[in-house]
């Protein structure tokens, strides 16, 4: 048999093996939430800012305002907080733009942490 | 896999017949892959945007503040193999596929259709959210395997049948499948010269992924002017590629989730004869 046809055949045997590292794998399982999520006496020095430089401020920042949304300093952020839309995003409820994009939402208990830290009327603790 | 053996010994048969070109124009109908393979020695950039949300309003400018897009890159190693390389901003994935056209239609009917097999792989890039906890490599992972049926009845009218595999290594819940099963179908109709209305839906089977991951539609234009093809259209899927674009769709059309985007290419013939 001529190489040239069967190389067709061996690339397409190749890339199946290669494309097919398979895990089935899910969140629930693979990261278990913490049975008690701690929202007693959220700080947002200590517990929210984090999240906001790792998930948030890479694409919402003073100088890079992605979707005319700015979360850098502690005002913005509190905008955010009071008018309902920084819950909304990160809850990735209805009508509100889904944030962090892409299919990975916050863990529930950081989401909790931020709903209880809006309902204190987000202090700058 | 004897099949595949089988057609492959058919296409050799059939390379002295006339093969029937320009099923579709391009390597992509709207967000998915379409039969057509670069011929070998060619590069092909492609450029992709989507917008943001329709329904966000004048404030929003109807979704042309939010834009979301993938630089790719493919290349034809023969006639009928061909690679791609890619990286979109949503979710940061890097992509990459193989496209194999296992059969090409013929012009005297003796091979009806043209036969393309797609198997992707994508890494998405974020930081994990708790720095404590890294995300494991294989969980950044999906793959998607299809097998491209296409027609083209007449020089107005192809049709593509898009059996698809999604294999996500790592899915939400436990109620979720890694394993995701769509139909897809695409149409293309050309209506001028070098105008064409193209359609496009991926139907997941139900009970497979939550019920806020909708299925994809598209609608769009391709206007092809020579060594361009600018397709522009309208879909409720933020992604283009085949993991995020299936089963990551969060856009509801009925709703007005609708982006505006285009796609955009340019070839460069790297081998053979040079403009």
């Amino acid at each position: 048999m001529e190489l040239k046809k069967v190389v067709g055949p061996i690339y397409l045997l190749t890339a199946m093996s290669v494309f097919s590292n398979c895990y089935y794998d899910n969140r629930q399982d693979l990261f278990p939430e913490i049975t008690t999520c701690d929202t007693t006496n959220v700080s947002y020095s200590a517990d929210l800012l984090p999240i906001l430089e790792g998930q948030c401020l890479g694409c919402h920042n003073n100088s890079s305002q992605q979707g005319n949304v700015n979360l850098e300093g502690y005002d913005n952020v509190r905008a955010y907080a009071q008018n309902g839309r920084l819950y909304g995003s990160i809850a990735w409820l209805n009508g509100y733009a889904a944030m962090p994009p892409a299919g990975s939402q916050l863990p529930s208990c950081t989401i909790e942490m931020f709903k209880a830290w809006i309902d204190a009327r987000a202090p700058n603790n | 896999m004897g099949c595949l053996i089988l057609l492959c010994g058919i296409t050799a048969l059939a390379q002295n017949n006339s093969l029937v070109h320009r099923t579709f124009r391009g390597l992509r109908v709207i967000n998915g892959h379409s039969i057509e393979t670069l011929y070998e020695g060619e590069l092909e950039l492609l450029i992709e945007h989507r917008f943001g949300r329709i329904n966000g309003g004048l404030y929003e400018l109807f979704g042309l503040d939010q834009a979301t897009m993938r630089l790719g890159l493919d290349y034809g190693i023969t006639n009928r193999l061909n690679i791609g390389v890619g990286r979109s901003t949503y979710g940061k994935h890097l992509d990459a596929y193989v496209k194999y056209k296992i059969a090409a239609q013929t012009a005297d009917e003796r091979i009806p259709l043209t036969l393309t097999a797609v198997m992707t792989v994508a890494a998405h890039m974020l930081r994990p959210v708790d720095p404590e906890i890294p995300i494991p490599v294989q969980s950044r992972l999906a793959y998607s395997h299809q097998l491209l049926i296409a027609r083209k009845w007449s020089e107005r009218l192809s049709t593509q049948f898009m059996p698809t595999l999604v294999h996500y290594n790592l899915v939400d819940t436990r109620d979720e499948h890694n394993d995701v099963l769509a139909m897809g179908v695409a149409v293309r109709y050309q209506l001028a010269k070098n105008l064409a209305v193209t359609a496009e839906y991926y139907y997941k089977l139900p009970g497979q992924l939550a019920a806020d991951k909708y299925d994809p539609v598209g609608i769009g234009f391709d206007i092809n002017t020579g060594s361009h093809v600018f397709q522009l259209h309208f879909t409720n899927a933020q992604s283009m590629i085949e993991k995020a674009f299936i089963g990551e769709t969060r856009g509801n059309w009925l709703a007005g989730d609708i982006h505006f985007g285009f796609n955009m290419t340019r070839l460069f013939k790297l081998k053979g004869r040079r403009y």
